[in-house]
């Protein structure tokens, strides 16, 4: 209520001041001051919460307007925590749209996406980026990085490609999140001449995963997936290690953590990592480059902190999405949702710099962002063993 | 075979972890009474504190581990001791608010100390490898498995062997008995506490080394899951509770060597092994298994609640209010329409809890059923309109809800909150993530909204408008709910479902009732929070999360529907305005202090100035006219029911384990006579009536009454052939008066066991009560505190109500237990003088446990007397007088008979 009253005071000045912008102006028309505003909800507290997520966020919104803001204009960006509760998901929806006023909801890696992606669509705003628009295709949603589906399918042509044709996944029974991949893994495997072996249902919280194991070994799989927390997939990696496993690991980069590389255990193993964004180990290009001057400058230790992962990256790329098609669109303070939505449809082959792969939204048809780069970890190393370029599903 | 033979080596290490946390569950509950639901987030303090030392500040783990474990288990022994004093006699569903609190407030301290995402540490034990029947065991399981072993044998020594171990053991049972032996009991349990609380913090370290990461819910989860070891080991037995970790291992390792890779519903099972394997045990071990320790009974707090007048204008006004929601909430309507949904919800659980006394950990679990029925009903085609679609998904939750009575009717207390928890866990893991449910895609299950058109209003407050009146809806019906037979009955069953039994009614069949409508409430709840929602996943239905609305129901103030309202609101709504960065973890300390505060401290409520104020606002400034003497003219003459009743006993033999408490015992007790039971204290009197009365199953020997044998029939079926009794420490309805108690007791026998019944009276049932009930206050001479409320009165008092509950009730032969205990001379005389009139004019029969030698002799025509269980003799009251034997067993022993309870064995009398 506090911030209702004070956004009512601050607008009676403004308006008293001459500062406010006339119905019908669009594009970059406006007040040099009047800032963009969009919005971003994170999982950043309750069951499955990162704070991380607010850190990088607040760290964006710093570097671009340090940067000259979008256009000329600041950028408001509006960061709420959805608590792993996907009815305060949907009410930070509602802030940001019916109050704040966000032309697009940028970067967000929510757990409660599906009514975060209805509600935005009901109302003309789109979701650009992070995990929220890449899990679930839905209308208006337009992934910045690899779609679950074609992630997926990047896990079976990696190992396709690496000469294993057996596959195998472990997956946790406690949520959705872990099921969808091998959901998407049993309807992709057959049309790429991978078959799928076994599935292992794994508890987050069993205190042993040796008896999965040993059924994984015994089924004779020679790549495994997890579709489990980055902390459960390596206890399990680990195990059946011990038990004498010798298949490969594929994984997404959200779940092979930085710090793998230094945990001796896994060793001696092979880690593809199929990577929605860019990996973090490149720092080749000048807006790859970007990320890490930012976060050296806005979020020291962010990238050393245990909860980094490369959905950190993916709220930034998603963000950067924004940026870059906001510029190429002239969307200023007074644009709406649908001058921002039109500009979206322009984009055609969009890398961002090499932050993701050649990324093309087309209209009347739902989004999906088909690239990846794979990355192997091997011995505490990373490599690019088919090549530093994204590799795009057909 | 050899396949197998690596699942069992598989299994027995898994098991032993089970073991070792099943133990440290035990060994509290054992010496506590207290079950501790905060066992694994002690192990979580320990582990964060073991973490900070070894791998933050580079402590040498045997050093880091000595403090992590020792320095908290000792404190936290030491405030678990002083809670534990604190919760001596609260309700169940308090102790168990209690350690919900604890639990929430050391996670959130975890978190805000060192984040919520869980941090991969390195091992600290050895992890050199043996190879066993082709599986590879690594030293640190090994060491793990030697620590529960030899846990449990020196414990398993320790409580048989050592003076303090039998003391721990004594100190839950009896205290008082303790004490008069010489042994501090506040010692003995501080001991007791620190060792359990040691036991808990121990598994920290060793656990982080087994997952390899230490986090703010794993190892409370994994706590859970040992529940179903310590169940398997009837939550007392040391020994069993290592053999039942082990078990659930090795079945859960078989399982997944056959059904790990299968799809569906199997392939879930091995992990959910330990959740199915502890509804089960809930469902069909013998309830002789799960006796319930420590529990004291405690008076009801007598409730108070504002005149109807002064409710009436608040309802108004809060619907009034809430009616203006959409004018000026703007966006966030959304929310307070979560809000109302969970009004709904937590009326649900108030009709379990609060009402009728029961406990849920699996609300959550009705709701996620009634999301997904609605949904399949409202979007498969099937053309069910969005009403019709609602309540039908309420009524798909009806059945689940009478499964869950399964365990209510065999259990109480602690074992039915894991049941309802297992249940809820299991169906998380089995269910949530399949087509019958939410789906494995993580897309969700739609819920379509109504068609509001008819309202002028659009989408989101259309939809609030509708839940504003299904929630009014809700309320009302629950309050008249409150004004029918079936809620007088739960209101009984809240306060003593024993004393309805003995009335005669089928608690089982109200239970399965107000299951089935808890159920029914939260499935709509659950279903209206998912249209609202729009898409719903599993993760708005997390079954963790009924362990927090139980506790908000427990602690929210006021009566129906008014906590419903509180807590629904403070839940939704505080994080809805107010959500600075972090405020979650702040919150969640601030709703554990206060959980474990409401716990721990008597309920104030208003103080009693503003409730007379209240009161006298609300026209409430006299008692209510007596409801009982208006028509005591109108009372049936007396005579009895069953002029030809008689029970009688035939070679009666208990036992309890290896002791007799009765051995061959053989009477009478015919109509229109008084009979005495005498003895001296632990002669097994009590186990008498117990037996007759049908609440212990006698080992040998018969219970016939009126020539039928119903040795094999349970108390309330006694009760219904007309077979009344009172208990020696008196079973009343406190939060009831006087009027209402008897009539109670009139009712519920009339209610009987039809689930018709138990919901509609039949026609002239309700002047029959009202006229017995009036005849029975007249009788035992109650007009003066007729109104007063039942706990407010004195012992004796309180004992004459019990009297004159029984005389309305239908009996031909009464059972009274002590009923002179606590009266003074001119009340006893005066209740000697009401039993033989009563035996006099309806010619019901009595048979009279009663130390006031006056009184029986003055009474009684025929008297037995028991000593050791066993009969010494028979007689009328001259013959006893005259009996040398009767003087040396009893009389010559004890000198005045009416001496203090003091019981010669706990095990007996009990």
């Amino acid at each position: 209520m506090v911030r209702v009253f004070l956004a009512a005071v601050l607008g009676a000045v403004l308006a008293a001041c001459g500062g406010s912008t006339q119905a019908g102006q669009t594009g970059t028309q406006g007040g040099q001051n009047d800032p963009i505003k969009v919005g971003t909800i994170q999982t950043a507290s309750g069951a499955f919460g990162q704070q991380i997520f607010l850190t990088v966020s607040t760290m964006w919104e710093n570097w671009i307007n340090a940067n000259g803001g979008i256009n000329g204009h600041p950028v408001k960006l509006y960061t709420l925590d959805d608590g792993t509760d996907p009815a305060r998901a949907l009410s930070d929806t509602k802030e940001l749209i019916d109050q704040d006023g966000v032309v697009a909801i940028i970067g967000s890696n929510s757990t409660g996406a599906s009514a975060i992606q209805k509600y935005a669509a009901s109302k003309g705003v789109p979701i650009i980026g992070g995990v929220t628009a890449q899990t679930v295709p839905a209308p208006l949603s337009f992934p910045a990085g690899t779609s679950l589906e074609y992630l997926v399918k990047g896990y079976l042509s990696t190992a396709k490609t690496a000469g294993l044709t057996k596959f195998g996944a472990f997956t946790c029974v406690e949520s959705a999140a872990c099921t969808s991949s091998v959901t998407a893994l049993q309807s992709a495997a057959p049309s790429l001449g991978v078959q799928l072996v076994d599935t292992e249902k794994v508890s987050s919280t069993a205190p042993d995963y040796t008896a999965p194991c040993l059924s994984m070994i015994k089924s004779g799989a020679q790549a495994v997936a997890y579709g489990t927390s980055p902390q459960i997939a390596v206890k399990i990696i680990q195990t059946c290690l011990q038990q004498g496993a010798t298949f490969a690991t594929v994984v997404n980069a959200g779940t092979a953590l930085p710090a793998w590389a230094n945990i001796p255990a896994l060793h001696g193993s092979k880690v593809y990592i199929v990577n929605e964004v860019w990996p973090l180990s490149q720092k080749d290009t000048p807006a790859q480059q970007q990320f890490f001057q930012a976060a050296d400058k806005y979020a020291p230790g962010m990238l050393t902190s245990p909860e980094m992962s490369a959905y950190v990256q993916q709220a930034w790329v998603g963000m950067q999405m924004f940026a870059t098609v906001a510029k190429a669109g002239q969307i200023g303070p007074t644009s709406t949702a649908a001058d921002l939505i039109k500009a979206l449809y322009t984009v055609r082959d969009e890398t961002l710099g090499g932050l993701t792969g050649p990324t093309t939204y087309t209209e009347g048809a739902t989004q999906v962002n088909k690239c990846y780069f794979v990355t192997l970890l091997e011995n505490g190393s990373y490599t690019s063993p088919f090549g530093a370029a994204p590799q795009c599903a057909a | 075979m050899t396949a197998l033979l690596a699942a069992v080596v598989v299994g027995l290490a898994t098991g032993s972890i089970y073991s070792l946390v099943g133990l440290g569950v035990v060994l509290t509950y054992k010496t506590s009474g207290i079950f501790n639901l905060a066992h694994g987030a002690l192990a979580t303090a320990s582990a964060y504190a073991f973490y900070w030392l070894h791998f933050e500040h580079h402590v040498a783990w045997p050093i880091a581990v000595l403090v992590s474990v020792l320095v908290l288990g000792v404190a936290f022994g030491l405030a678990f001791e002083r809670l534990a004093g604190r919760l001596q006699g609260a309700t169940l569903a308090s102790r168990i608010v209690a350690t919900v609190g604890v639990l929430l407030v050391i996670q959130a301290v975890c978190v805000l100390l060192f984040g919520n995402s869980p941090l991969s540490v390195g091992a600290f034990l050895p992890v050199g490898q043996v190879l066993l029947f082709g599986v590879v065991v690594t030293y640190d399981k090994i060491i793990i498995v030697g620590v529960a072993l030899v846990a449990t044998v020196v414990l398993y020594t320790f409580f048989r062997r050592t003076r303090l171990g039998k003391s721990m053991r004594a100190v839950v049972d009896n205290p008082q008995l303790l004490d008069l032996a010489g042994t501090n009991p506040a010692r003995v349990r501080r001991v007791a506490w620190m060792i359990g609380c040691i036991f808990a913090t121990l598994c920290g370290p060793l656990l982080v080394q087994l997952l390899g990461r230490v986090d703010p819910g794993t190892l409370t989860a994994l706590v859970i899951q040992a529940f179903a070891a310590a169940a398997l080991g009837s939550f007392t037995s040391l020994p069993l509770t290592y053999v039942g970790g082990l078990l659930i291992g090795v079945v859960a390792a078989v399982t997944q060597n056959y059904f790990g890779g299968s799809d569906g519903l199997l392939g879930g099972l091995p992990s959910a092994m330990p959740f199915v394997i502890l509804f089960v045990l809930m469902l069909v071990m013998p309830r002789s298994r799960l006796a319930l320790r420590g529990m004291v009974p405690r008076r009801t707090a007598v409730r108070w609640t504002a005149p109807v007048r002064v409710q009436l204008v608040g309802t108004l006004l809060t619907v009034a209010f809430l009616a203006t929601v959409p004018a000026w909430a703007g966006f966030q309507v959304g929310a307070w329409t979560t809000a109302l949904t969970f009004v709904i919800l937590f009326l649900s659980l108030g009709v379990l809890v609060r009402m009728a006394g029961q406990v849920s950990l699996c609300h959550a679990t009705f709701a996620a059923i009634g999301a997904v029925a609605f949904s399949k009903l409202a979007t498969t085609g099937l053309g069910i309109p969005w009403l019709p679609a609602l309540i039908i998904a309420g009524l798909v939750a009806v059945p689940v809800g009478a499964l869950l009575a399964i365990p209510a009717m065999r259990l109480s207390g602690v074992f039915l909150a894991l049941a309802t928890f297992g249940f809820g866990i299991l169906v998380q893991s089995m269910f949530y993530q399949t087509d019958f449910m939410f789906g494995a895609t993580g897309e969700g299950i739609s819920l379509p909204m109504p068609d509001a058109s008819w309202l002028p209003l659009e989408g989101a407050d259309g939809f609030y408008y509708v839940v504003l009146a299904l929630t009014v809806v809700c309320c009302g019906s629950t309050i008249l709910l409150l004004r029918t037979r079936l809620g007088r009955l739960l209101r009984g069953m809240g306060d003593s479902s024993l004393a309805l039994s003995t009335a005669g009614l089928s608690v089982t069949v109200t239970t399965v009732l107000v299951f089935c409508i808890s159920a029914f409430l939260a499935s709509i709840a659950g279903a209206l929070y998912g249209v609202n929602l729009g898409v719903a996943t599993g993760v708005s239905f997390d079954p963790f999360l009924s362990a927090t609305f139980l506790a908000l129901v427990v602690i929210a103030a006021g009566a129906e529907p008014w906590y419903a309202l509180v807590a629904a609101l403070g839940f939704q709504l505080i994080p809805t305005y107010w959500h600075p960065d972090g405020i979650i973890n702040y919150l969640q300390i601030a709703f554990g202090v206060f959980a474990i505060s409401q716990a721990v401290l008597p309920a104030r409520g208003f103080s009693p100035g503003v409730r007379t104020a209240i009161d006298r606002l609300g026209g409430r400034a006299a008692p209510p006219p007596e409801p009982a003497t208006a028509r005591a003219a109108e009372a049936p003459p007396g005579g009895s029911r069953r002029p030809s009743s008689e029970l009688s006993v035939r070679d009666l033999t208990v036992m309890f384990g290896g002791l007799a408490a009765l051995r061959g015992l053989s009477l009478a007790a015919p109509a229109g006579k008084i009979t005495g039971l005498i003895g001296p204290n632990g002669a097994g009197k009590t186990t008498t009536f117990n037996a007759c009365s049908g609440r212990v199953r006698p080992t040998g020997g018969r219970v016939v009454f009126n020539g039928e044998d119903v040795s094999g029939t349970g108390p309330a079926e006694r009760a219904r052939r007309g077979l009344g009794r009172t208990y020696q420490h008196v079973e009343l309805w406190d939060s009831l008066t006087v009027a209402q108690n008897i009539a109670l007791r009139a009712e519920a026998g009339l209610a009987g066991r039809s689930v018709l019944r138990q919901l509609v009276p039949r026609r002239g049932d309700r002047s029959r009560v009202r006229n017995v009930a009036a005849e029975a206050i007249r009788l035992c001479g109650l007009e003066d505190v007729a109104a007063a409320t039942v706990g407010s009165l004195s012992t004796g008092k309180r004992r004459l109500v019990e009297v004159a509950g029984c005389l309305a009730g239908d009996f031909s032969v009464i059972l009274l237990d002590e009923p002179s205990s606590g009266l003074d001379q001119y009340e006893t005389e005066s209740l000697g003088r009401l039993l033989r009139r009563v035996v006099d004019e309806r010619g019901v029969g009595v048979l009279l446990v009663e130390h006031d030698m006056r009184l029986v002799m003055d009474v009684c025509e025929y008297i037995y007397v028991l000593d050791f269980g066993e009969e010494i003799f028979r007689g009328t009251a001259a013959e006893v007088a005259a009996s040398p034997l009767v003087r040396d067993a009893y009389l010559g022993s004890e000198g005045a008979p009416s001496a203090g309870p003091v019981e010669r064995s706990v095990v007996v009398e009990s």
